[in-house]
């Protein structure tokens, strides 16, 4: 792992104005606050989270789709607001989740892969589809699919395609949101070994938005937790899931339905309602769902706690929260 | 579909095809086939008839169609005038094809005018949302106040009336169901991740609206431009037969119809004839429209 990380994301806000009915006025909706990240070279780093935890919204920021309202996102030490469009998106490519949705009907499975060599004016004729049959061979699609439509493909091969049309510009970063949470879960599997098998190809660097932790023990190599906006816990796959921190991680981690039936559905001791992202609750976003909540957490919010490459945002964990409320506590 | 089974590529599924559409979509095939009649009428007039439309003869004046002398013995029909002479002696079957070039290039370069202005003003108002949304919205609203009729007429009398201003008038004024219907289709696409794609590849908009998004609105503007071409031919026969359309002696169907209506109760076929012909044609473009609208919804 080189010291210059390839994706910095410094404290970066996207805020939406959201409109609240007729005459009502607009109210700011903070969907990503204050998110700091990091992505190493040959790293895939996982960002997981519920829906509404403003995970796509983050990968649209990092995929400068829908650029920061605040905060700066560094590519190679270089600012991606001073990268031009083009440039930026020769190292940076997303797959999406719904590969029904991320295709064009209308153009043939050869004409989508070779688009992005079109739009950058990559090589003539022959060299593009050259490249289209290596790029074919490499995501294991068959070669007569090239003039097929993609409403002739299964849902695994469209993704297949999709990975496709992203990786032929090769770039260095592949932003994946939520890549199999639309397939059949046999075909889950191929398209999750196929992204492990080309990072290790490519040397790729992977962001990976999921919401499916079996997926992430899978193939990530860090994690980051989301909730309402926020990285509540960051750290490495095995440090995670062998030692939760955070309230959420935890209950996040026993949600996780065993194959056993008999079990039933795991009690999180979560109380079931996710709170209005328009209207935050104050302190930690995440005390009004939180078993251990205490004093503190309605009132201040946490700050980050790092400690050997794991982060997180709890006051539980937080030495001087914790001596000021057990100090307060033992006055009464 | 399992990925080990054959995909079919697009040249096998094309065999067979004519015969599946013709029993599958009657009704577009008749609207074709009606259409394309009258279109190779309209290119080919000239031989298809030896008379001149604007010749006049005195002496052969509304003369009844041949189908007059077959059945009701009219000794005046005559297979030298198969559909009879109007009030001034002018071969009805020369007006009638020649008459079919003035419907049908109103109606095509109206609708091409009509369907450009139309499609940039949904397709931006659909692509750029916001504050372009609400500019093309007041647009729409603004030309959907405005009676067409009278503006045509005023703009006949201010200008004068011509085949050119017609078209004119048709185009710039009948564009708003174009600019409704790409506005909210673009809506619909442009929601979808293939443009987020193509917007993290680094496309421009316009490439991103020329490529991905006209390519999927060729459908729903071809139903919308056909449906609407029916109109704006009956809205230059309607103005012709005001007299505020095409200048006479040009044979539109309109002036046909405004010239035989004196004399409806002695040369009925006058005004049964071009208004035949006005029926079948927009008979036909609403029947392709239709059909292309039910090819697409399945």
């Amino acid at each position: 792992m080189s010291a210059e990380p390839m994706i910095d994301v410094r404290r970066i806000n996207v805020t939406f104005s959201v409109s609240r009915g007729f005459m009502a006025g607009r109210k700011p909706l903070r969907a990503v606050q204050e998110v700091d990240l990091v992505a190493h070279a040959g790293e895939t780093l996982a960002i997981v989270g519920e829906s509404g935890s403003g995970k796509t919204t983050l990968a649209n920021a990092i995929l400068n789709i829908h650029p920061p309202t605040s905060g700066e996102i560094f590519l190679d030490g270089r600012a991606v607001r001073s990268l031009g469009r083009k440039e930026f998106a020769r190292q940076v490519q997303p797959v999406f989740q719904d590969p029904y949705s991320s295709l064009n009907p209308r153009r043939s499975v050869g004409a989508t892969i070779m688009q992005p060599l079109i739009v950058h004016g990559i090589g003539d004729h022959v060299e593009r589809e050259q490249k289209l049959l290596r790029i074919l061979d490499l995501v294991g699609l068959p070669r007569r699919v090239v003039n097929a439509l993609p409403h002739q493909l299964s849902g695994g091969q469209r993704q297949r395609v999709a990975i496709a049309r992203a990786l032929i510009i090769a770039p260095k970063l592949l932003v994946c949101d939520e890549p199999t949470s639309a397939l059949d879960v046999s075909v889950q599997a191929q398209i999750l070994n196929l992204l492990q098998d080309l990072r290790t190809e490519l040397g790729l660097t992977y962001i990976l938005i999921t919401h499916n932790l079996a997926v992430v023990e899978h193939i990530a190599s860090r994690v980051a937790v989301m909730y309402l906006g926020r990285i509540v816990e960051e750290a490495s796959v095995e440090d995670l899931f062998r030692a939760p921190k955070h309230p959420y991680t935890i209950a996040l981690l026993e949600s996780a339905l065993t194959p056993d039936p008999t079990l039933g559905l795991p009690d999180l001791g979560l109380s079931n309602v996710f709170p209005n992202p328009i209207d935050p609750p104050s302190g930690c976003h995440f005390h009004p769902r939180c078993n251990r909540t205490f004093a503190p957490c309605s009132r201040v919010a946490p700050r980050s706690i790092v400690s050997d490459g794991h982060r997180l945002e709890c006051h539980l964990y937080d030495p001087d929260i914790m001596s000021a409320h057990n100090a307060h506590s033992g006055d009464l | 579909m399992q990925p080990s089974e054959p995909i079919p590529l697009r040249e096998t599924r094309r065999r067979g095809r004519l015969a599946r559409v013709i029993v599958e979509r009657p009704g577009l095939v008749l609207g074709m086939l009606i259409l394309g009649l009258i279109v190779l009428a309209a290119i080919f007039a000239p031989y298809l008839t030896p008379y001149d439309p604007y010749d006049q003869d005195i002496m052969s004046r509304r003369l009844p169609p041949v189908w007059n002398g077959w059945f009701l013995g009219d000794p005046q029909a005559t297979m030298a005038h198969p559909f009879g002479t109007d009030n001034v002696g002018r071969d009805y079957w020369a007006r009638l094809v020649y008459g079919a070039r003035i419907s049908l290039i109103v109606g095509f370069v109206s609708v091409a005018i009509s369907g450009f202005i139309g499609s940039v003003v949904g397709i931006s108002a659909g692509y750029f949302g916001g504050k372009v949304d609400l500019a093309a919205n007041f647009l729409i609203q603004t030309r959907l106040a405005v009676p067409v009729i009278l503006v045509a007429l005023a703009a006949v009398a201010a200008f004068g009336g011509s085949l050119q201003m017609i078209i004119l008038i048709a185009g710039l004024l009948l564009w708003d169901r174009a600019a409704v219907v790409t506005r909210t289709v673009t809506q619909q696409i442009a929601k979808r991740d293939f443009i987020k794609a193509a917007k993290a590849l680094g496309a421009s908009d316009l490439r991103i609206i020329l490529t991905e998004i006209l390519p999927n609105l060729a459908a729903p503007l071809a139903v919308i431009l056909t449906v609407e071409m029916g109109q704006v031919i009956l809205l230059e026969a309607s103005l012709s037969f005001l007299g505020l359309g095409i200048p006479p002696p040009a044979p539109s169907w309109g002036l046909m119809l405004a010239e035989a209506k004196e004399d409806i109760f002695f040369a009925p076929w006058a005004i049964a004839i071009p208004g035949a012909a006005l029926f079948l044609l927009v008979l036909s473009t609403s029947l392709v429209g239709d059909g292309l609208q039910k090819s697409r919804e399945r």
